[in-house]
């Protein structure tokens, strides 16, 4: 029998609705058009008069194109001395938001920051994520306030200041500033100070996701409130409770010390086991995942507990079986061979779960070892109940004023509207917030705050690091910072600067110059280890109620609690593990989407289609659409914060839904009380993956520690072509010559094992290379303009050895190549694709105006202003990263992003042109920063140092994935990369001969 | 006739340059670096000549080395105020001669670069100047194709007075005249090769004709604006000697040569209240534009500053890459060599064409600096490979296209 010919598709994901009578079934506007049918018969105009009118008006638009614009040339009227009009000049700054601290290298063009690294503090390295990437981007918002409001409506900063120093001074009752947890040692002497004026102010601290568990945990474990620092490239064995430490637990900064004990080169590797419901991007990682209900969480950890007490010869606290009885004991063997090499975390929102987990850390006596008590990350510090006390105070009408300093309390709380009531009660509203957003629209004052990067400050993340934020711009609108608005408050005329070089003198070093430009100082820790002082018998009845579906709230590396939603680099980012943009949704696992008769579904033109459903916790109930997520645990929903903002600007408005209506007693894992229905509707997704496996090609090469350490070549055979000269390399049989090298031959590693998918290279791409946004209807028609993408495949259950054993035929092994595995086996891996700079480039032979062309250094070369359109080139990629203008993205106010109002466009890089329509576009490999570093050697008059030239994507790759340099110079790391055994090209086949090549992804699973 | 011409421009240039080699070889090097490091620090602000002929500061010529002694002089180039604040007599009374203006501070000099100044100073600037010679030839070869339009039509007039004549004596022959264009009209009746060969010649000669006009589309040789402030290149670059690099400093650092900032007309201008051409009249607008009161000499406290809007003559599509550090820096390029004789202008004027075929012949010319140690490991495998071929701009990837346009 013919089997019927099926569409490239992905699990569940089947083709429906297509119109096999008509090939496209959107059809032609035409009705748009002749719906004036009527009017134009009506009208006098001839079919002459038209010919007359397009005659005149061509010739009158050529004869103004003749006149050229007058461009004028404004120079300073007294130039700042550093700076120099078309160079850089960079300062070192700091980046904390969302809990997240970032040490940062800004980078500015005639005054405008227009690109954030990295500057690799030397406590814990990097830690730069996406979000923090592409904060630069929010400093140009076209939707912050301009002036302070009073009552919505723009005001002096005179007018407040009188105001509300009146309302201060004859308050009676509780002043409250309600803040996320401050880092900043100065302006919590600020707040103190604050305090002895106005006897009656409060703070309270609220962080928007909780960190309470571990906090409390600890004040139990060692009787104080903290939170430890951890050392992943330290551990030898990681185990983690559904805590997502590559992306959103804690600290960036973890990614980098897990990939720095992830080097098989070293002889070693770390073994990583990941207990979690959803697939996360640290699961995606793992060695060995098991997906687990979050009900079993602390059953399975209770029971690994259990065992390590057996292993140490203690009493057993009896707990009983679970489904990975022989998973657990492994794992209790191998934490107990590598005590105090091991790490044992966990992501739960129970603060009895964080005591155990403390309880197996000490067992396994890591504790100063992978573990620090000394050195204390202050970034959470949040008691749960005291928002909860705030508006029951509010409510009481204890309250008279409250301030909002960087909290949006009215869409982060779960129980908002009673919050909202609250508030209603208190007289005087004042929020600092530097655009409106939920909260600040419902208050009397808003005075906006300055962006980070127009202000002075200094923030202390770690015990005995303190680090130092400065302005690298004039704040762009009548803004102050909150610092001065408080010192102004308090009556006093010193600016906040003045107060916070004063603090520095006197608290922390006289070289305050020193600290500027490094960005840093660091003091040792002066704290002794905490003592572990838990006495109580841990007992196995702290296990929490399970139901038949159980809900889990987490945070993309996106959009994270939605601070910045209305950044559109982080709105078009594709979510690591599902690559879905431009929305949240409700994952839910391949089989149980399979019993609820829930489904995703391509329509015609690719693009995913998925079911819609009301999501009910408790009370509340949510309209969203599903997601099929393989890998999944079954029982299980996920759902992502920081969507559904109603209050936030034109880019991330009603995007998604808020998951924060379900955050309840601050637990992301929400097990009771919750019902799924299918509605009827259909949801479109903007996705920019489509397919979900590899079908048994070699794209992305594996291997396992133990093979490689027999083999460093393996998993990475060799491919042969069948030739009349026997099997030879593809490199070996070419059509082409090859090009000459005389130069330098620019090539690019890229190393799979330390790719952990996170997405803050697609963010530096961004911001580097000025590429446009194009909106969640354009990335559906898959004209997404990301120049560089990280493909995610998932591991297949059937492979071309299984059906050959089984004798399965090659139409249904390709069928079942199709299916991702179960959840229980399924591996995921990542692969950063850009242009592949191929020095035999298939796009360069098609293109018939020669405006891609190869360049004897290596690079293939884009010329836009030559490119006429025909895309051929991009048809004829085999990686398929060329993308292409389609509409003039900056310019059209069909893509109001940022690049069509003048606030945004400051974004832009001016070394780099903006495209227009009608042209092809793919990665140039920063050339601009390859053609400025030679440049700078040849002023120099010195040769190119290795690392001088850095891409953006591998500046911003944390965990060094990525790694640039010159092949001709034969010491450089891209030379030693490229003799790695590891190494390999993409579809080496195809002989292609890339500039860009890959290192195999190697795991350390147990054999 | 024309070659001849041109032969001739030829030989002045080859005279030319033999005799600027020959003087720079005579001279020795301190002079070249004196003259380098004079122009773009002194030169704003001391002609070269008797200590009468005033700029801001005194003329300077060998008569210096009577006043001062060498000691002396390191002194207050280095730092005068500090010399005047030191109590130093002499110093105290040129401070007062000159209005209390304190000569810029130039710290960074070392004892020879001051004492190649000095010598500089002392044997003055040579003769001829380069742009004078280099005037002078383009003005011979403008004049050359007017003497070829005066040939021309002489010519042209001949030939009618010839036809006149001849019909004159075949009428006074009473020759018959036959019809010319009857004539012509057999003859390509009998030959209509002719007629298919003349079409093609019309239609060809007709499409390089557009293609010629068409390709001057937006190419904006001579663009002369009018600016804000009738600036004279001449008087100050040309006149008064002010290097290029003085007011645009960032040439030799960045892609842009930049447009001087207010600050830098200042520095001279807080002194020079009148100008030779226009008087007051042009430099207080920059005045306006800074808010100083020229009479007091103080800036006007509190004043509402206003940006002086130049318009830019030397605009390239944003598709295109250019920077000034390297072509002026690595290059070592004159920048009269895009610009044109500047030093000559009352206002400016785009002098080349500044199309890509403009850009892209310079490079298949120009030779690079293998002496630059970014080329040594490289320099080696060209010599081989190019058996001692000239190493051109274009050989390393010059005209490539992402090298401009990325």
């Amino acid at each position: 029998m013919k089997e019927e010919k099926k569409y490239y598709n992905s699990l569940n994901h089947n083709v429906e609705n297509i119109n096999k009578a008509n090939e496209f079934d959107e059809k032609l506007p035409l009705e748009a058009m002749m719906e004036n049918a009527d009017t134009l018969s009506a009208s006098s105009t001839t079919r002459r008069d038209f010919l007359k009118f397009l005659g005149f008006s061509s010739v009158a638009a050529t004869l103004a194109s003749c006149e050229a614009p007058v461009v004028k040339s404004i120079p300073y009227l007294n130039k700042p001395e550093e700076i120099t009009p078309g160079n850089p000049v960079f300062y070192a700054s700091s980046y904390f938001s969302e809990n997240v601290f970032g040490s940062l290298l800004v980078k500015t063009r005639e005054g405008r920051p227009i690109l954030l690294n990295s500057s690799h503090n030397p406590l814990y390295g990097g830690g730069v994520n996406a979000r923090c990437q592409a904060s630069v981007l929010s400093l140009y918002d076209s939707n912050r306030l301009k002036k302070p409001l009073k009552n919505s409506s723009e005001t002096s900063w005179n007018v407040i200041d009188r105001e509300i120093v009146q309302k201060l001074k004859n308050s009676t009752k509780k002043v409250v500033l309600l803040t996320p947890t401050i880092i900043s040692p100065s302006t919590q002497s600020l707040i103190d100070l604050f305090k002895s004026k106005y006897s009656n102010f409060n703070v309270v601290v609220y962080d928007t996701i909780s960190k309470n568990a571990i906090l409390s945990a600890n004040y139990k474990s060692f009787g104080k409130r903290f939170i430890p620092t951890y050392r992943f490239d330290k551990s030898d064995f990681i185990v983690s409770f559904g805590a997502d430490f590559l992306s959103e637990w804690l600290d960036p900064a973890h990614a980098r010390q897990y990939t720095l004990n992830r080097k098989p080169e070293n002889g070693k590797m770390s073994r990583h086991y990941q207990f979690e419901s959803l697939l996360t991007v640290t699961g995606a990682n793992a060695d060995k995942r098991v997906p687990i209900k979050l009900s079993d969480q602390p059953k399975y950890i209770l029971r690994l507990y259990d065992f390590l007490l057996d292993l140490a010869n203690k009493k057993s606290i009896k707990t009983s079986k679970t489904q990975h009885d022989d998973i657990i004991r492994d794992v209790a063997n191998e934490l107990w061979l590598n005590k105090g090499k091991s790490l044992i975390i966990s992501g739960s929102d129970m603060i009895e779960m964080q005591v155990v987990i403390n309880a197996i850390n000490q067992l396994l006596g890591n504790y100063e070892k992978t573990i620090s008590t000394t050195i204390h990350s202050n970034v959470y510090s949040s008691v749960d109940d005291d928002i909860i006390n705030l508006t029951s105070d509010m409510n009481n009408n204890n309250v008279d004023v409250v301030m909002f300093l960087n909290t949006n309390p009215v869409y982060t709380l779960s129980d908002s509207d009673s919050f909202k009531n609250a508030l209603s009660k208190v007289s005087t509203k004042i929020s600092f917030s530097d655009s409106l957003d939920e909260t600040s629209a419902l208050c009397d004052y808003v005075c906006p705050d300055t962006n980070y990067l127009e202000s002075w400050g200094d923030l202390n993340p770690y015990t005995g690091f303190y680090v130092l934020q400065q302005p690298t711009i004039s704040p762009l609108f009548d803004s102050r910072q909150v610092q001065d608005s408080l010192l102004k408050w308090m009556g006093r005329d010193d600016i906040y600067y003045d107060y916070l070089r004063n603090y520095c003198k006197n608290n922390i070093s006289t070289n305050w110059n020193k600290i500027l430009h490094d960005g840093y100082h660091s003091n040792k820790s002066n704290n002794n280890s905490l003592k572990y002082i838990f006495k109580d018998k841990i007992d196995n009845n702290i296990l929490s109620k399970s139901s038949d579906i159980e809900l889990q709230l987490y945070l993309k590396s996106s959009i994270g609690t939605g601070t910045h939603a209305n950044n559109p680099w982080l709105q078009e980012l594709p979510d690591p593990i599902s690559k879905v943009t431009w929305d949240n949704y409700l994952t839910i696992s391949p089989a149980q989407a399979r019993d609820l008769d829930l489904k995703n579904w391509h329509v015609s033109n690719g693009a995913l289609d998925g079911d819609m459903v009301n999501i009910t916790v408790g009370k509340k109930t949510i309209k969203c659409p599903i997601y099929i997520q393989p890998g999944q645990a079954y029982g299980v929903l996920g759902l992502a914060f920081g969507y559904g903002r109603t209050e936030v600007g034109k880019s991330g408005q009603n995007v998604g839904v808020n998951a924060f209506s379900f955050y309840n007693n601050f637990s992301n894992a929400q097990t009771e009380n919750i019902i799924i229905e299918k509605v009827p509707g259909v949801h479109e997704f903007a996705c920019t993956q489509n397919s979900h496996t590899m079908m048994g090609r070699n794209i992305v090469k594996e291997t396992n520690l133990a093979n490689y350490l027999k083999d460093p070549k393996s998993g990475n055979k060799q491919f042969l072509l069948h030739s009349h000269k026997g099997n030879v390399k593809p490199s070996e049989l070419s059509l082409w010559e090859e090009h000459e090298r005389d130069v330098h031959f620019w090539n690019m590693s890229i190393d799979l094992n330390a790719c952990t998918g996170c997405g803050a290279c697609v963010v530096a791409c961004h911001a580097e290379n000025n590429v446009p946004v194009v909106g969640k209807e354009e990335v559906r028609k898959n004209r997404d303009m990301h120049w560089l993408r990280i493909d995610r495949y998932y591991s297949s259950d059937m492979t071309k050895e299984i059906a050959k054993k089984e004798g399965v035929g090659a139409v249904e092994m390709y069928k079942k190549m199709e299916e991702p595995s179960d959840s229980e086996s399924l591996e995921v891996v990542f692969q950063p694709v850009m242009c592949q700079h191929c020095n035999h480039a298939p796009c360069e032979t098609v293109c018939p105006v020669a405006a891609t062309t190869h360049s004897r250094e290596g690079l293939n070369h884009m010329t836009y202003n030559r490119c006429i359109g025909t895309r051929y080139c991009m048809n004829n990629c085999p990686y398929k990263v060329r993308r292409f203008n389609w509409f003039n993205y900056s310019d059209n106010t069909q893509f109001d992003y940022h690049m069509n109002d003048d606030l945004g466009k400051m974004v832009l890089n001016p070394d780099v042109t903006v495209r227009s329509r009608g042209v092809m576009e793919k990665c140039t490999m920063c050339i601009q920063n390859i053609q400025k570093s030679k440049l700078d050697a040849k002023k120099e008059r010195r040769k190119i140092k290795d690392g001088e030239i850095a891409c953006a994507c591998e500046k911003a790759c944390d965990t060094g994935a990525i790694t640039f340099g010159d092949a001709m110079d034969k010491n450089s790391r891209v030379s030693v990369e490229k003799k790695n055994p590891r190494s390999y090209y993409l579809i080496e086949e195809l002989n292609t001969q890339p500039s860009v090549f890959y290192k195999t992804k190697v795991r350390n699973k147990k054999v | 006739m024309n070659s001849l011409l041109s032969s001739f421009v030829k030989n002045v240039i080859v005279v030319f340059l033999f005799t600027t080699c020959l003087s720079t070889f005579l001279y020795s090097q301190d002079i070249a670096l004196g003259e380098s490091l004079y122009k773009a620090n002194c030169a704003s602000c001391h002609y070269l000549g008797p200590e009468e002929k005033k700029l801001i500061g005194p003329g300077l010529n060998d008569e210096i080395f009577e006043e001062h002694t060498i000691e002396w002089l390191y002194k207050w180039i280095r730092n005068s105020a500090e010399l005047i604040e030191s109590g130093d007599k002499v110093a105290n009374e040129l401070y007062e001669e000159y209005n209390k203006a304190v000569m810029t501070a130039f710290p960074h000099f070392s004892n020879q670069d001051i004492d190649n100044i000095l010598e500089y100073i002392r044997v003055g600037p040579p003769e001829v100047t380069a742009s004078n010679e280099q005037v002078t030839t383009s003005i011979e070869g403008s004049e050359s194709n007017t003497s070829l339009y005066i040939i021309l039509s002489i010519l042209l007039f001949n030939i009618i007075l010839l036809v006149h004549v001849k019909n004159t004596l075949k009428n006074a022959a009473s020759v018959e005249r036959t019809n010319f264009f009857a004539s012509v009209f057999y003859w390509l009746k009998a030959n209509p090769s002719v007629i298919v060969f003349a079409s093609i010649l019309i239609v060809f000669s007709g499409m390089k004709g557009c293609w010629n006009t068409l390709s001057t589309i937006g190419v904006a040789q001579n663009y002369q604006p009018e600016q804000p402030i009738a600036f004279s290149h001449k008087i100050h670059s040309g006149d008064n000697g002010i290097d290029c690099n003085y007011c645009h400093h960032t040439a030799r650092s960045s892609k842009h040569a930049g447009i001087p900032s207010v600050n830098v007309c200042m520095n001279c201008h807080t002194y020079i209240n009148e100008g030779a051409i226009t008087g007051k009249e042009e430099i207080n607008k920059i005045y306006e534009a800074v808010g100083f009161d020229p009479n007091t000499r103080t800036y006007i406290p509190n004043y509402d500053q206003k940006p002086v809007e130049w318009v830019r003559i030397h605009n390239l599509p944003d598709l295109a890459y250019f920077n000034h550090s390297q072509h002026v820096n690595v290059a070592g390029l004159e920048c009269q060599t895009c610009h044109g004789p500047v030093e000559e202008m009352e206002e400016v004027y785009q002098y080349s064409k500044l199309t890509m075929g403009w850009c892209v012949n310079c490079h298949r010319e120009t030779e690079i600096d293998t002496d630059n140690p970014y080329y040594h490991d490289l320099h080696k495998e060209w010599i081989d490979k190019y058996h001692g071929e000239e190493v051109t701009v274009d050989m390393i990837g010059g005209r490539e296209c992402a090298k401009c346009h990325y």
